[in-house]
């Protein structure tokens, strides 16, 4: 098991959407129209390669400019704190909202508001602390309003894993009380199915 | 939800599922990636006759910013067709119908419908007919409205099997010829105007429990348009013209229509073309101003005349929802409303408020001056009035209820339809073989996909309107109301002593004041506890009678005190001048009258009464339709006039003092703008 497939992987919900999730504490925006892309979000828009770093320490998520970017309207030089509804510019074009959907998580999601996505639609990207929320609530992570409760994601030494109350099947068969979801899986559950695809590492993207 | 293919599968070579985006009624879509790493949707169609692949391969090539694109029909191992179509992200018009329960901002009616037009008139320009129109098809992707299942509507065709696979939500917005087979242009026609309709009011218009049934009102109901301004009206009534010959013939002609009754409405674009107002109806039934009540910016042409609530009505089965409250009536009753309506549309919208308010109290004061009340014809009105509004009122509930029953063959026709045209719960087995399939479970669009039609909001905000208010609020919203009551007592009373003749002496008026506030503040204050609550009518009536013991008997008391009865010089405005039915009874020692004066018993009894005559709950409620209301005024001060003819109590004191606590309590009690409610 690769470290890398651990940092970075796709959610894939059934019915709901596609998010890209990234577990390290400091994360790279950047444009994804350079040759050599570098950056751990990289966006098909008018950016510099390395625009902005997202940097978590402790429960707190800080935005580290590189190129000119404003929280909430106000240009920002140094390292800022985001705040659960931030939004955050980058150059003249790309805005995105940064929110804390959970109290009971650090972990923070990225929405897109000016249009701007990776070369895949996402719904957005949700940068992973240590647990990450799908389920009916508003304010679960990924919110899936059918669904009947909810599941959680959490990482334990490097070791992905999910809980839940609902009885979720891997590959078919009982989620077995030891398991490591990091290289990939798909879950099902009653009116539920979602997947875990591993990403790839940024040159090959 | 449960679908046939899981993730990272690839039944279509080069194409790899990525995840199930949702079930629709024609079949599975996913979202997909080729090789190279293309967005795609791929839909999977359950059902594959050759009618929907030729629909489909007609439109393989049509390009257009607003249509989604098709790129491909394909075949996997199974021979199961597949449509390979351009994937669009963001919202359906069904997801921004949810957001915005009581119709949304008319800019936004506006881009969905400019963009629609702009891909339906392409495709009738090339002779093809949508035919599946619904919010759930229509998606804004980066700002672009996009009409999508182009080519795949799969309606009641000549092999009517192919419609068991209707839901609900579909029938919403289906033109009444489809259920004869007839798919013109019109069909998008109609459908258009039903989504502008359900886009500006928040619900569609013929709402029903069963296919059957909306299908039903389709072909016979009457759409109610009442909460429309008329120049929309206009427009939406002629793209919902139940014969295709009559009705607006293209998309490009809607759209020039509906911009110009938008310009002609002067409303702002930031906000809806309506608001949802209801009153709570406790006198004039069939003749409620309703009222899409505007803002100050908006002119005057856009209130709707009161009674055509009514005439939507009269078509029996029409407007489920709004129409719950006035059902159908008699036929009189009806016409009368007319009159009245156009009367009261006079009043309410063509004068402006402050003349209003003062034509009232001059004519409320001319009245009590000249002693019309007391005169015997205008007591025979009310007593005549009274039984009606007692006894005549009580059917106007039942006819809705019944309209199937009332006729029998429009039931008839609906239980046809519900059997063989629409049958949703049936199910369409797959003809292919499920062997080798991943997850090889083919089932129908489960049920809760039809049952995810827009729950429509069918209560609006009246007095009805169950709210959620802290302790404090209400005792802040009763203690602001019972202050200002005290200075409206005094204005009132002032007038009366000033404009009548009733009131001889200052203590007399002080007097009257002090009982008009008696009355008015418990009835303030029970009023504002009970409101926002669920509550049982009669019960609450019960409650203030016991109220009207309390405030009577205080009153009494303070007459006595002030010397105005049971002392050597009784006041003049104690006289009674009947005995009236109860008469000068006594027992157990207590007396209703005295020296021809009413006793405390008698005072007691005559609040008791008026209190529970009238729900003045309504009267003092926050979403009251007015802030003040002549109509209830008028209605308490007749009140008043009957329970002295029950109570022997001075008629024109009596009256008097009804009328001045019902205006004391409407001028006071805290009322809510209809455009600023909310729960």
């Amino acid at each position: 098991m690769s470290a890398g497939q651990l940092d970075n992987f796709f959610l894939w919900v059934d019915a709901i959407g596609v998010w890209q999730v990234l577990c390290r504490d400091d994360l790279l925006i950047g444009s994804a129209a350079a040759v050599d892309e570098a950056a751990d979000i990289p966006l098909l828009a008018p950016l510099s390669r390395r625009h902005a770093r997202f940097i978590r320490q402790d429960d707190a998520w800080f935005l580290q400019p590189l190129q000119s970017c404003a929280v909430g309207g106000r240009p920002v030089t140094g390292q800022t704190l985001l705040r659960n509804g931030s939004e955050i510019q980058l150059g003249d074009r790309v805005r995105l909202r940064f929110r804390i959907p959970s109290v009971l998580s650090a972990s923070a999601l990225l929405e897109f508001l000016s249009g701007h996505q990776p070369r895949l639609s996402l719904n957005g990207v949700l940068l992973m602390a240590d647990t990450l929320l799908l389920g009916p609530r508003q304010d679960n992570h990924v919110c899936c309003p059918a669904w009947p409760d909810s599941v959680v994601l959490y990482r334990r030494q490097q070791q992905l894993l999910c809980r839940s109350k609902i009885p979720l099947t891997l590959s078919d068969a009982p989620l077995p009380e030891q398991h490591d979801l990091s290289q990939g899986a798909i879950l099902s559950g009653p009116e539920l199915r979602f997947r875990l695809e591993p990403g790839r590492t940024n040159s090959a993207v | 939800m449960k679908f046939t293919f899981g993730p990272e599968t690839r039944p279509l070579e080069g194409i790899t599922i990525k995840r199930a985006i949702h079930r629709g009624g024609f079949g599975e879509v996913y979202y997909a990636v080729t090789d190279a790493g293309k967005e795609v949707a791929l839909k999977l169609l359950h059902n594959n006759l050759e009618v929907e692949l030729r629909g489909v391969s007609q439109c393989l090539n049509l390009k257009h910013p607003n249509l989604v694109t098709i790129f491909d029909i394909r075949q996997d191992a199974e021979r199961d067709h597949w449509i390979v179509m351009e994937y669009v992200g963001g919202q359906s018009l069904h997801d921004a119908l949810q957001q915005h329960p009581d119709g949304m901002p008319l800019q936004q009616v506006l881009n969905w419908l400019t963009g629609m037009t702009a891909g339906l008139s392409f495709l009738h320009d090339r002779g093809l007919v949508h035919r599946d129109l619904k919010p759930a098809n229509i998606f804004s992707d980066g700002g672009v409205v996009k009409v999508g299942d182009v080519g795949l509507s799969k309606f009641i065709s000549e092999s009517r099997r192919s419609a068991q696979t209707q839901s609900v939500g579909t029938v919403y917005y289906m033109a009444p010829e489809v259920a004869r087979g007839r798919y013109g242009r019109e069909v998008d026609v109609y459908s258009l105007g039903i989504m502008l309709y359900e886009m500006m009011t928040g619900r569609v218009p013929f709402e029903g429990e069963s296919a059957g049934e909306i299908l039903m009102k389709h072909l016979t109901a009457e759409p109610d348009l009442h909460l429309l301004p008329a120049p929309l009206k206009t427009v939406i009534a002629a793209s919902l013209e139940k014969d295709p010959e009559r009705r607006i013939h293209d998309v490009e002609t809607l759209l020039q229509q509906f911009l110009q009754a938008v310009t002609a409405t002067g409303l702002p674009l930031q906000q809806p073309a309506v608001f949802h107002t209801l009153q709570p109806d406790d006198m004039f039934p069939g003749s409620r101003p309703v009222a899409p009540r505007q803002p100050a910016a908006g002119g005057s042409a856009e209130r709707v005349a009161a009674g055509t609530a009514a005439a939507g009505a009269a078509a029996g089965i029409a407007g489920a929802a709004t129409a719950t409250a006035d059902g159908p009536q008699p036929t009189m009753a009806r016409q009368s409303g007319y009159a009245w309506g156009s009367l009261l549309q006079l009043w309410n919208d063509d004068l402006p408020a402050p003349v209003r308010w003062m034509l009232t109290g001059a004519l409320l004061l001319a009245g009590l001056r000249s002693g019309l009340l007391t005169s015997p014809a205008a007591q025979g009105l009310a007593i005549g009035w009274l039984a009606w509004w007692m006894f005549g009122r009580s059917k106007k509930s039942q006819p809705l209820t019944d309209s199937r029953n009332a006729q029998p063959n429009a039931s008839a026709a609906a239980d046809r339809l519900d059997n063989t045209v629409i049958m949703p719960q049936q199910q369409s087995e797959p003809t292919g073989a499920v062997a080798g399939r991943p997850q090889a479970v083919r089932q129908r669009p489960p049920q809760s996909h039809t049952a995810a039609a827009p729950q429509y909001r069918s209560v609006l905000l009246t007095p009805e309107t169950v709210r959620s208010f802290t302790l404090l609020q209400r005792l802040l919203n009763a203690t602001t109301s019972m202050s200002l009551a005290l200075v409206t007592a005094v204005f009132v009373t002032a007038a009366v002593f000033w404009g009548t003749e009733i009131l001889g002496t200052p203590v007399e008026a002080i007097y009257f004041g002090a009982a008009t506030l008696l009355a008015a503040w418990p009835l303030i204050l029970v009023s504002k506890l009970w409101e926002g609550r669920p509550g049982e009518s009669l019960l609450r009536r019960l409650w203030l009678g016991l109220c009207g013991l309390g405030v009577g008997a205080l009153c009494g008391v303070t007459a006595e005190f002030l010397l105005l009865i049971n002392s050597p010089v009784p006041s003049q405005i104690f006289q009674v001048d009947s005995n009236g039915l109860l008469g000068n009874r006594e027992a157990a020692g207590l007396k209703v009258l005295q020296d021809g004066t009413p006793t405390i018993v008698g005072f007691a009894l005559f609040f008791c009464l008026l209190f529970m005559f009238r729900r003045w709950w309504l009267q003092a409620d926050n979403f009251r339709s007015a802030r003040f209301r002549i109509g209830s005024s008028i209605l308490t001060l007749i009140t008043g006039g009957m329970v002295s003819l029950i109570v022997p109590f001075p008629t024109v004191l009596g009256s008097t003092l009804a009328l001045a606590v019902s205006v004391v309590i409407q001028v006071s009690a805290v009322w809510t703008p209809p455009e600023l409610r909310n729960t």
